[in-house]
């Protein structure tokens, strides 16, 4: 009697076979103990393959948090540098200049040719003072400094 | 909606901002990926790692997924790719993380306490690590594909980017390397077959 080779007994468990094929096996099977028990240790092998870990909430968790803690492409990461960095210095940057240009505007060339000049202006000098001060320190520089630059 | 269709709707949500959309596709696809790392590397701890690894690249080329194929193929792919690069480094095995470590003894306690259906999914599941840990990677991966993930034969050959003689004689090969390696398990009865129709 001739008998299957384990790949076409795999192949029947599988229903990989054709339908002739599967049919001629079906009755081999049915008149040989050695087949069959070959057969049937491919469909319990195909059965220990298909068994799968079990679900694990706590792996999702985990990567959930690590994918938190990484960013997601180069993208991701220069719009996180952005988005640390360039916006705060561009907000500060524009506060500066907004500032300046308020104590510019209100103090006309008096200010303007005391900060550019270095001299006095003849007028309100010591009305000045305060915006002066105050356009100092956001900008660095205290007046004492400025005065004896001055001088 | 399809399957598919589901897997769709949430790439889009994740490309869009909604990160924690992410959690449905790994408890989604979790069982399949961490199976087909720990059938690839054999080693539960090392599994468990390149499972969460696979996950993570695929988030991060999330927006380079094109629908033309299904979400589980492309993701599949970085899963083959990935245990590849492991191989080829040489990953250390010995190291189990206490996490795998806690859940692999949690399954054996659950698996007493379910009875012996329970405890025969356990052993039979351990016994063939041990038959596939005799065959080569390659025959591994297509083993894998096909018998534990029901992938169709040319979705093989494009995974593994062989052709599809290629996978046919590898599968052909590793069913028999299976056999022969599982049959001294038979042998001795650790393995229980159960009589039913193919």
């Amino acid at each position: 009697m001739k008998h299957y080779d384990r790949n076409t007994l795999f192949e029947f468990v599988a229903g990989e076979s054709s339908a002739a094929c599967a049919t001629e096996i079906q009755f081999h099977l049915a008149n040989c103990p050695q087949c069959a028990a070959g057969a049937e240790e491919c469909r319990a092998l195909r059965q220990a393959l298909q068994l799968s870990p079990e679900y694990s909430a706590h792996f999702t968790d985990r990567v959930m948090s690590q994918l938190r803690a990484t960013p997601r492409s180069i993208r991701d990461s220069l719009t996180a540098v952005f988005r640390a960095w360039f916006v705060p210095a561009l907000q500060f940057a524009c506060a500066v200049t907004l500032l300046t240009l308020h104590y510019i505007g209100d103090a006309g060339p008096d200010l303007e040719s005391f900060l550019l000049s270095g001299t006095h202006g003849e007028t309100a000098t010591e009305d000045l003072r305060p915006q002066v001060s105050d356009l100092g320190i956001a900008l660095g520089i205290s007046l004492e400094q400025r005065d004896a630059q001055g001088s | 909606m399809s399957d598919a269709g589901d897997d769709l709707e949430l790439i889009k949500a994740i490309n869009g901002g909604r990160r924690d959309a992410f959690a449905l596709l790994v408890s989604k696809y979790q069982v399949k990926i961490r199976g087909y790392c720990l059938h690839m590397l054999l080693d539960r701890g090392a599994a468990e790692d390149a499972a969460q690894e696979v996950f993570l690249k695929a988030y991060r080329h999330l927006d380079g997924f094109r629908s033309e194929s299904r979400f589980s193929t492309w993701l599949f792919q970085i899963a083959v790719n990935h245990c590849r690069d492991l191989r080829r480094r040489k990953f250390a095995v010995s190291e189990t993380s206490w996490d795998a470590l806690r859940e692999y003894q949690q399954e054996r306690l659950a698996a007493l306490d379910g009875g012996s259906s329970l405890l025969q999914r356990c052993e039979a599941r351990d016994l063939v690590m041990k038959s596939l840990a005799h065959l080569s990677p390659e025959h591994r991966e297509v083993l894998t594909l096909r018998e534990a993930h029901g992938y169709r034969y040319d979705e093989i050959a494009e995974l593994l980017h062989c052709s599809l003689d290629a996978v046919k004689a590898r599968l052909r090969r590793a069913r028999v390397e299976l056999a022969e390696h599982s049959r001294h398990f038979f042998d001795e009865g650790q393995v229980k077959v159960r009589r039913g129709g193919p």
